[in-house]
Order: C-alpha cells, then sequence, then structure tokens
C-alpha cells in the first residue's frame, strides 16, 4: 500500500494537505474570531485549505489568466473573498442568495470567454443554467446542518471520477483537493455541528465546486449525461427530509450518514454513466 | 513560373547572397506534406516523448538579400496533436496540456530576424500557446532553394529550412505535472514551401 504522507504520492497533495490545511484554517479561524463570528467564518478554512494544496500543486496563479485553467485559482481566492465579506457583514439572506448566484453566473460565463468569442451560446448558457440551479439548491439548505457541505463533498468526488475517466488528471485532482478540503471542515461538525455552512461555505467552497463542473462540460469530454445526472446531488434533501433520521444524539449522529448515501446515490449513478459511456480508458497509461 | 537559376546556385547561400536578384521578399507557403512540427519532452526523467502536430498551415517570407525582410506565420490546429498513443493523446488535449476545446489553435509569428552564418539565422518571434504570448526564439538553417524537380510540380519553387527552438510550457501556463513531465521542450521544425 502506498505511503500517503509521501509527497510523491498524488494523493497526498490532493487529500492529505488540503485535509490537513482546512481542518488547521477552520480551528484556527474559529479560534481568531470568537464564537460568533469565528464559527461563522470557520468554512472559510474549507476554501483556504483548498487553495493551499492547489498552489503547492501547480504553483503560483499565471497572470494575467487566459485559459479556464489559469482562471480557477483566482476564482476561489475570489470566492473565498466574498463568502468572508458576506459572513462578516452580514446582510440579508436574500442579498447573500443574489451575490452567491451573480457570482457563480459571473465565474461560469468568464470561464466560457473562448467559447463566447467563437460565438457559442448554447453550451455557454446551459453551462450557466446548470450552475445556477446547483447554486439556487445550495442557497436554500439549513446552514446549521452537513446537508450542503456533503452535497459538495459528494458532487466534488463525483467530479473528480468523472474528470478522470474523462482523462483530465488535474481537474480530477483539484476536485478531490476540494474534497478533501470540505472533509477537514467536517471533521469539526460530526459528530457535534459547530460551524455554520454559510454564505462563505456556499461562495467559498461550492462555487469552486461548480466552477470546476463547468470547466469540464465547457473544454473536457467528460460525459454531459454524467454531469446532469450530477446536478441532481443538490437536490438529496428532498429525499432525506421524507425519511428525515429524527431529532437528539441518535439523530445528530445518523443524520449525515443519511444524507450522504441520499448524496451518493446520484454521484454513484453518475460515475458509473460516465465509466460505461466512455470509449475506456482513465488518465493512466 | 520560371527562376534564374544563377539566382537559386546564389540563394543557397543563403540569407544574404547578394547575386539574388531575381525576386527579393519571396511568400511561400508551408508544404504540409513535407513539413514536420516535432517536439520532444521529458519523461519522468526516463525518456524524451516525441510528438507531431499534424495539421498545421502558415506562409513564410524569404529575402536572401535582406533577412530583415523576411518573415513567418504559422498556425497550428492543436487538436492534431499526434503522440501515437490515443490515451496520452486524448491528455494532451485535456485541459491539463494543450486544452484543445478552449484553444484549437496555437500561433508563431516572427518579430525579428537575425542571420548568424552562413546559412543560419536566428528567428525571434511571438508564440501564442493556450492564449499565452512569449517571445521565441529559433535557430534555423537554410537548407535549399531550387525549382521543385519533380515535372509535375510545374517547376514551382521550393524552399527548405530545418529549426530548433527551446520551449518552457509553464511560461505558458501549461503547469500540470511541471518537473515530472519536462517542463522545456525542444521543438525540431522541418519545412518545406513553395512559392506562391
Amino acid at each position: 500500500m502506498s505511503n500517503l504522507l509521501d509527497p510523491n504520492n498524488p494523493l497526498f497533495f490532493s487529500a492529505v494537505v488540503p485535509l490537513c490545511a482546512a481542518l488547521a484554517a477552520a480551528g484556527l479561524i474559529r479560534l481568531l474570531g470568537g464564537t460568533d463570528r469565528g464559527a461563522g467564518l470557520a468554512v472559510v478554512g474549507a476554501g483556504i485549505g483548498f487553495l493551499v494544496a492547489y498552489f503547492l500543486v501547480f504553483g503560483a496563479p499565471t497572470y494575467p489568466p487566459r485559459a479556464s485553467t489559469h482562471k480557477m485559482p483566482y476564482l476561489a481566492v475570489g470566492g473565498v473573498l466574498i463568502g468572508f465579506a458576506l459572513e462578516a457583514l452580514r446582510p440579508a439572506p436574500a442579498v447573500v442568495r443574489g451575490a452567491a448566484l451573480a457570482w457563480i453566473a459571473v465565474g461560469i460565463l468568464w470561464l466560457a470567454e473562448s467559447q463566447l468569442r467563437r460565438g457559442g451560446i448554447v453550451l455557454p448558457v446551459t453551462v450557466t443554467a446548470g450552475g445556477l440551479i446547483a447554486g439556487w439548491r445550495l442557497t436554500r439548505q439549513d446552514g446549521q446542518t452537513l446537508a450542503a457541505p456533503l452535497m459538495i463533498l459528494l458532487a466534488t468526488i463525483g467530479l473528480s471520477a468523472i474528470a478522470f475517466i474523462a482523462t483530465s488528471a488535474s481537474i480530477a485532482q483539484t476536485c478531490a483537493a476540494l474534497a478533501a478540503a470540505l472533509g477537514g471542515y467536517m471533521l469539526w461538525n460530526w459528530p457535534k455541528f459547530r460551524f455554520p455552512f454559510g454564505a462563505a461555505g456556499v461562495v467559498g467552497v461550492g462555487a469552486t465546486a461548480i466552477f470546476l463542473g463547468s470547466q469540464m462540460a465547457l473544454y473536457t469530454r467528460a460525459n454531459e449525461w454524467a454531469l446532469a445526472i450530477l446536478l441532481l446531488v443538490p437536490f438529496a434533501d428532498l429525499a432525506f427530509r421524507r425519511i428525515g433520521p429524527g431529532q437528539g444524539t441518535v439523530g445528530n449522529l445518523v443524520a449525515p450518514l443519511v444524507i450522504g448515501i441520499a448524496c451518493a446515490i446520484p454521484a454513484i449513478a453518475a460515475v458509473a454513466v460516465a465509466h460505461f459511456m466512455s470509449s475506456g480508458g482513465g488518465s493512466g497509461y | 513560373m520560371k527562376t534564374k537559376p544563377i539566382a537559386l546556385v546564389a540563394a543557397a547561400t543563403l540569407f544574404g547572397a547578394s547575386a539574388w536578384q531575381a525576386e527579393a521578399a519571396d511568400t511561400f507557403e508551408i508544404d504540409q506534406s513535407h513539413t514536420n512540427i516535432v517536439f520532444l519532452v521529458n519523461h519522468l526523467g526516463y525518456s524524451n516523448m516525441v510528438g507531431e502536430f499534424q495539421e498545421f498551415s502558415g506562409s513564410f517570407t524569404f529575402d536572401p538579400d535582406d533577412v530583415t525582410n523576411n518573415k513567418v506565420e504559422m498556425v497550428i490546429k492543436t487538436d492534431s496533436v499526434d503522440t501515437d498513443h490515443q490515451k496520452r493523446d486524448d491528455h494532451l488535449r485535456s485541459p491539463d496540456f494543450f486544452n484543445t476545446a478552449e484553444f484549437p489553435e496555437m500561433t508563431f509569428k516572427s518579430t525579428a530576424v537575425e542571420k548568424t552564418g552562413k546559412t543560419t539565422g536566428r528567428i525571434t518571434g511571438d508564440l501564442t500557446i493556450l492564449g499565452v504570448t512569449k517571445p521565441v526564439t529559433m535557430d534555423v538553417t537554410f537548407n535549399k532553394m531550387a525549382p521543385h524537380p519533380i515535372p509535375s510540380y510545374n517547376g514551382v519553387v521550393v524552399a527548405g529550412f530545418s529549426a530548433r527552438a527551446k520551449v518552457d510550457r509553464t511560461e505558458f501556463g501549461m503547469k500540470y505535472a511541471a518537473g515530472a513531465i519536462g517542463n522545456e521542450m525542444d521543438l525540431i521544425i522541418e519545412v518545406e514551401g513553395h512559392k506562391k
């Protein structure tokens, strides 16, 4: 078995580093910010953990950013900063939702710049619509539960697998790093929920996951049906509401598992579709 | 079209052969069937992988009397990358490397030409990959210019060059697996052009 702590192991930078960095950053933000602001801002630690891993893998961002791969770190940093500002200012919920959706739309259209320049309209509009649907569902989640982070976690794991099947190893690695960073944040929140997943979570982490999925839809051979199925993940709460695990200690323990299973079903289905509809492969060769 | 033999001989002495008086600054269209754009990139230190771009177009202007008049413009279809391995080619087309869906073309446009020897020169130009433009310098050797010997070519004047360059892919933001997969790519270009 390969050693996860070996820097030559790809999993070191796409799993161990973001998980540990997010775990440390979330705890530090909570410590420095206090029980109210600090707890609200702690989710930014997931975004920071992701960025630490990203910069260690890819180095300094390319400036000026021209390609979607160049733009991704700027979008991730922008999301963290906007999320931080929204969480610090705490405007009305409608403003938060509007800002989150506007950020998602602007980010996707920026990624789609080369398509738009060449007159491509249908794909950028479709991808933007998909991103807005996912973003809208995330903004509708209760920030006092693990529902939204679990949705993003399972969706990014699915994206990672689909990207790998579509022979885009760097996007697979980036998605894995985002999932691991979310894992670092979630370790603080299970079994006892501590840090809300508010605007900072949706914009600083959720939007980045949406941007990665959008990049895949726009510029890779990722199976479009698989990506469409993955859009069902943020609707998983509609299923687990019907099979609610109850309240109290047992409920707190079991609820994330139920949510996770509800999110995993479409994620697994999406990966299966990508696998069986691919011409064979994966990034390894 | 006929070209004076003495002029062709003189042209073979390369950039600056003063006897070449026939037609200065002739423009040549790149002959795809006799042009190769090859790259070598190190693979984990074990070997240098060889790849090639199969589709491209372009032209060059060749003035043996005054090399400063010489120009080159090329457009390369990134989707035509070929390393003789389908999965690797798919990976090279992905956003990890050439990102061919987002950037279907890469381009080279010369900005300066200088003579370095009897048949050698140096071309500096703007290379655009992934939307990023950086200056690149190629060492060029002039091989031959003469009417094509095969009758079916109707005596078209053909000019041939060999060019070599080194390109650091990370300068263009192509950073995936930097270090493990060589940052610096060796470019080998063998080109023939038909006079327009």
